[in-house]
């Protein structure tokens, strides 16, 4: 065995970009090595050049501005980035296969997707017919029902979970010795997530393939993969098999990681507390569709209601529907006991004081063209009798301290912050105006997952020091357990459970919960492997499995 | 596809309909109308005759209805000059300007796809920094007086083309060449601009996964996506090539329908004028009509039936 | 302000075109104090005297027209007209078309849908077309020609509005805003207005060079600015004539407006460059951006 040369080893690499401000070492000299029908994993926040590592062995890194300038790539001893690139292209597609994060963009929109699959055969030189024979049993295989004449639709006119299907077809459509796994579902809903896992894992034991994946998710990693790799700022802070790094983490990094989620909740009592929202039958149509229907929820002072569902919900809908962005087609919303839409000038103004919101995209919620001063005082701006202009510096000075920024960033433009301090400028403006609410639309989906912890820490600080009530809409199960007083759980736009948090996770009595509650991968080999095992009982084996696949 | 054409065709005809009310608020609404159709010395009898038979006195909706319905019919009027059925001088000029209309849409889109394609495959590379200049200098210059000048250097003192008139094949060569420079330099601008995004975008990176080669990832997979901001531009610069040939066919004494629009205004011939527009712009709608059922036919993202994605 | 400043002068073409227009508007502007009225009366003795000579002052250094008048007097004499014509002209759309178009984009109602229809068909029919109805009713004046040429740009700047509007009001700090009880002005000129009008400048910018063009080209053709007004188009058409014995008297006035149009559209082009962090990444081919962003680049 010894003797046996491995089917990638990555020897000492080291990649560079030329930026403006100066070379950015995106990788710094890592080295791995990967058995024939191995799984590695590469975990890694954004920026810590795991992708960047992938695109080197697909030699897909943009030059310029990036070039690899230091180590090398061996594929079954061969270097590849010292060969001529004819060769190179013989290997991709055919030996190495790449399967990408968001499919959508990476299936080339104008052309069918059973073409492109049998792409793949054809440059590697099998005749036509073949490849579209192949391609329509690839496309068969994958979950793709009625292939044969699904071969000439276009990518749009499949799901997010379909094209990733479609995108693994293709990638093992020469059944490759190696498979790298580019974040393949982080764009995608839990229970889909689980599927394409499963399909991923399938194939490489019907090929014999070996994978690297690339991703963020310890859930995913410990899903899948045997070995894994920690990476930080261009380097691996620490390797070993997957039950050795995740059960006993010797890095500082890697336990931060692991325990980014299980900040421990402070224990509030609000089941008494006053009702300061009412959502009654509310009703959503857009157009035909009705995207939320009947739904009713209540939220008390202080307290935190979180409502999880997957895309296509209604949870967002029925957040911008309590912010007033959305009309409601019938029911009603009540603000201690007072109908919104039936609000005068004043109390409506009232109304938009006392209720704020922060938003999913860090990039998105920021004007770009205004200074940080003027985003926390566009509130007093816009309601005047709040606070006098002559107080509004010394007042954002306290807000900016007191979501973890100092008086200095005021002057600032948000293109000099990093994502997690954007949300943090995000939160200081919603609470400008002193509201009793704030409704968080997927505030933290965007972020790593270190930072995604310190918001959720600093959201459960300012709500025990503030006094808001928090409703917070999120796709993350996992990230509701430690923060949440209570849970609603939505699907299909209506309500499938709501309870205490407590009684949710332990006892969740609609199917829907449940099946959520196995889908989520947990950063622990051996509960995510009896996990699975229990998931594919539950689903009732092949049916149902099938079942799910018609959904993705 | 067919109630596709026919919305895109009725919208079309709603637009046509618009130019003519404007056309008929302009001669109704700033004056004595026989100052439009008839030449300045006619005699005050010959006006009210004039304004008689053609119901100038009739309330302004009236006209309408009969001005439209009279078009609807093929009624263009008389040309004045030419003592002929306006329509019929028009049509007779047709021609001459679809053949030079088409020769230079056809080079201009064949070149600017060539020209395009090889500068981006390489931004910022010695052909890039050549050809781009050079296509925003031909977008930029002055249709009239780039005739002039190559009437000047090509005719008058090397002596290769004839200056003006037509007959001959070589007669073409110098209106051609002159006309297609400002289509070709938009429309290169675009498709080396849609060509650099497509080669940077996401499904080019899949090309290259697959172990496409460098060639299969230009012309196959970032080509057929660049189409189609060509094709929308392609439109644009279609209409705008009414506008040159009206001064190409004037320069180089081109019998086409540019020609004689110009003239009829220049001899306030108002009934010829009408009809040359309303030609003229029937074939630039019929062109954008065609323009959108190509665009359907290249994105399968549009949905026969519905909005075209722009 | 400062920062677009820093970016010009790295690209040596914009600050090139830059300079070049400057220059252009100052000379426009102070014509009526360096230009002798002499030079613009006929002096038949100068009749199509050759440029490039310096015997007769350096007003003639480009040479006499028909007339003999001063062709360097008579372009910077056109320069006020044709400049005065284009600018007005972009100006007018601009202010019209935004606004249209950033109200349309803002509201749902059916006012906007219909304006925009309206401007839709309006920008289906040829501007030449149009122009030539108009001004064959009406009568050619720079007045007049402005005002034509302003109705055929108006869709330009209303459709470029009213894209940026309907962009921007989904943005999520639009919704934060909307949140706090912010008015639909409020939402105007806080958030719409600031980020759609780089955007609007340098469609301005491109449109300069067009509007101007289609002065010219009118005039040329003989249903634009008519005498004893002059522009350069005016002076092309005049020159035309002449064409086999004073060819100077067609070149410099169109390589006058050659270039201005070349100027305008290369800042118009970089000024689009320069606001857009995507494609200034992609001309540079470097990446310019801080930590945050290229952490984001690196991970899609």
């Amino acid at each position: 065995m010894l003797s046996k040369t491995p089917l990638l080893e990555i020897d000492n690499l080291v990649v560079d970009f030329e930026t403006p401000g100066g070379t950015f070492n995106a990788v710094r000299g890592i080295s791995l090595c990967l058995e024939q029908g191995g799984s590695h994993a590469i975990i890694g926040e954004s920026g810590s050049g795991k992708s960047v590592t992938a695109s080197a062995i697909m030699s897909l890194i943009d030059s310029p501005p990036g070039h690899v300038c230091g180590g090398d790539i061996r594929f079954q001893g061969r270097s590849i980035l010292s060969m001529p690139r004819a060769e190179r292209r013989r290997l991709y597609g055919r030996h190495i296969a790449m399967v990408f994060q968001d499919p959508a963009a990476h299936l080339n929109p104008v052309y069918p997707v059973g073409w492109q699959i049998a792409e793949v055969c054809r440059i590697h030189g099998r005749p036509a017919g073949e490849a579209k024979r192949s391609a329509i049993a690839l496309m068969d295989r994958v979950g793709i029902g009625d292939a044969a004449r699904r071969y000439h639709a276009f990518p749009h006119q499949f799901s997010g979970g379909q094209r990733q299907r479609i995108m693994i077809a293709m990638a093992m459509a020469l059944r490759p010795e190696l498979l790298i796994a580019d974040e393949p579902t982080t764009a995608l809903d839990v229970t889909v997530q689980a599927q394409i896992l499963e399909l991923i894992r399938e194939l490489q034991q019907e090929n014999g393939s070996a994978l690297l994946l690339i991703t963020h998710d310890l859930g995913v990693a410990a899903d899948i993969a045997r070995t894994v790799s920690v990476m930080r700022r261009g380097e691996f802070v620490e390797e070993g098999t997957i039950a050795d790094v995740f059960v006993a983490p010797r890095h500082s990094y890697t336990q931060k990681l692991l325990e980014a989620r299980t900040s421990s909740r402070p224990q509030v009592t609000t089941a008494d507390a006053e009702v300061l929202l009412e959502v009654k039958d509310v009703s959503i149509d857009y157009g035909s569709v009705r995207a939320v229907s009947d739904v009713s929820l209540q939220l008390r002072h202080n307290e935190v209601l979180c409502v999880v569902g997957e895309s296509g919900s209604g949870k967002s809908t029925i957040a911008n529907a309590i912010l007033r962005l959305r009309e409601i087609t019938s029911g009603s919303i009540c603000y201690r006991g007072a109908d919104i839409h039936k609000l005068g000038r004043a109390e409506l103004d009232a109304y938009h004081r006392a209720v704020q919101a922060v938003f999913q995209d860090p990039f998105g919620s920021l004007n770009p063209r205004m200074s940080v001063f003027d985003i926390i005082c566009e509130p007093w701006s816009i309601q005047r009798s709040v606070l006098p202009k002559s107080e509004w510096r010394q007042r954002s000075v306290e807000l900016m301290e007191s979501v973890g920024l100092t008086a200095g960033d005021l002057g600032k433009y948000p293109s000099e912050f990093s994502g997690g301090q954007r949300q943090r400028i995000a939160i200081a403006r919603a609470l400008a105006l002193q509201s009793e609410i704030i409704v968080c639309d997927e505030a933290v989906s965007a972020l790593d997952m270190t930072v995604q912890g310190q918001i959720i820490s600093l959201l459960q600080e300012i709500r025990a020091r503030m006094g808001v009530a928090l409703l917070f809409i999120t796709h993350d199960l996992t990230l509701v357990r430690n923060f949440a007083d209570r849970v609603i759980v939505m699907k299909a736009g209506e309500i499938v459970e709501q309870g205490s948090t407590e009684d949710v996770f332990s006892n969740p009595k609609h199917g829907y919960t449940k099946m959520l509650l196995a889908a989520c991968p947990v950063p622990d080999p051996v509960v995510q492997q009896e996990r699975r095992n229990a998931a594919k009982v539950a689903s009732g084996g092949n049916q149902g499995a099938h079942a799910l696949a018609r959904g993705a | 596809m067919a109630r596709y054409v026919l919305r895109r065709a009725l919208q079309s005809l709603y637009a046509v309909l618009m130019l003519l009310l404007i056309v008929f608020a302009m001669t109704r609404l700033t004056g004595d109308p026989t100052n439009q159709y008839l030449p300045l010395s006619a005699s005050p009898q010959a006006r009210a005759d004039f304004a008689a038979l053609h119901g100038f006195n009739d309330p302004y909706y009236v006209q309408f209805i009969h001005y439209v319905s009279d078009l609807a019919h093929g009624d263009f009027g008389q040309s004045l000059f030419k003592q002929r059925p306006a329509m019929e001088v028009a049509l007779e000029a047709f021609p001459i300007t679809l053949t030079l209309a088409f020769f230079t849409m056809s080079i201009a889109l064949v070149l600017s796809i060539v020209l395009g394609s090889l500068a981006a495959m390489r931004p910022n590379g010695l052909f890039d920094r050549m050809i781009s200049p050079l296509t925003i200098f031909t977008a930029s210059a002055p249709t009239f007086w780039v005739a002039l000048v190559a009437i000047f250097v090509f005719a008058m003192m090397l002596g290769w083309v004839p200056t003006s008139g037509m007959g001959t094949p070589v007669h073409w060569i110098l209106p051609v060449c002159v006309l297609v420079l400002t289509p070709l330099g938009v429309l290169t601008q675009v498709v080396r601009s849609s060509m650099v995004s497509s080669l940077s975008a996401p499904y080019a990176k899949t090309a290259l996964a697959k172990g496409a080669s460098d060639a299969r990832v230009v012309f196959v997979h970032a080509l057929r996506n660049s189409l189609l901001p060509l094709i929308t531009i392609a439109g644009v610069q279609a209409t705008g090539l009414v506008n040159g040939a009206v001064v190409i066919e004037t320069i180089f004494g081109f019998p086409g329908i540019g020609k004689v629009m110009i003239d009829s205004i220049r001899d306030r011939d108002f009934s010829l004028t009408i009809a040359c527009i309303l030609l003229a712009a029937v074939v630039v709608y019929a062109m954008n009509v065609a323009i959108d059922i190509m665009y359907a036919r290249l994105d399968p993202r549009v949905q026969i039936g519905g909005e075209a994605r722009r | 302000m400062r920062q677009m400043l820093g970016r010009l002068v790295h690209d040596k073409a914009a600050l090139v075109a830059a300079l070049y227009l400057l220059a252009v508007v100052v000379v426009a502007l102070v014509a009526p104090l360096i230009v002798d009225a002499s030079l613009m009366r006929s002096n038949l003795r100068l009749r199509h005297l050759p440029p490039l000579h310096f015997d007769h002052g350096w007003w003639y250094v480009l040479g006499g027209d028909a007339l003999g008048r001063s062709m360097l007097a008579r372009l910077v004499v056109a320069a006020r007209t044709t400049l005065a014509i284009s600018f007005a002209t972009v100006s007018l759309s601009l202010v019209i078309g935004a606004a249209i178009g950033l109200v349309a984009g803002l509201s749902n109602a059916w006012w906007s849908t219909a304006i925009m229809r309206a401007i839709d068909v309006l920008m289906s029919i040829p501007s030449l077309l149009l122009a030539m109805v108009v001004l064959f009713v009406i009568g050619a004046s720079p007045p007049v020609v402005v005002m034509i040429l302003t109705v055929t740009r108006i869709p330009i700047f209303a459709r470029t509005a009213r894209g940026q509007a309907l962009e921007i009001r989904e943005r999520p700090f639009v919704s934060a805003s909307r949140v706090m009880g912010a008015s639909s002005l409020h939402l105007l000129v806080r958030h719409m207005a600031p980020l759609a009008l780089p955007t609007l400048f340098s469609v301005a910018a491109l449109e300069f060079a067009q509007v101007m063009l289609a002065e010219s080209t009118l005039t040329f053709l003989g249903i634009g600015v008519q005498p004893p007004d002059v522009t350069w188009g005016l002076m092309v058409s005049d020159g035309q004539r002449y064409l086999a014995t004073a060819w100077w008297s067609a070149l410099w006035p169109g390589l006058v407006i050659a270039s201005i149009a070349l100027a305008a559209t290369i800042l118009g082009n970089w000024f689009q460059v320069a606001n857009d962090p995507v494609l200034r990444a992609r001309s540079a081919r470097k990446s310019r951006v801080p930590a945050a962003e290229s952490k984001v680049a690196s991970n899609a």
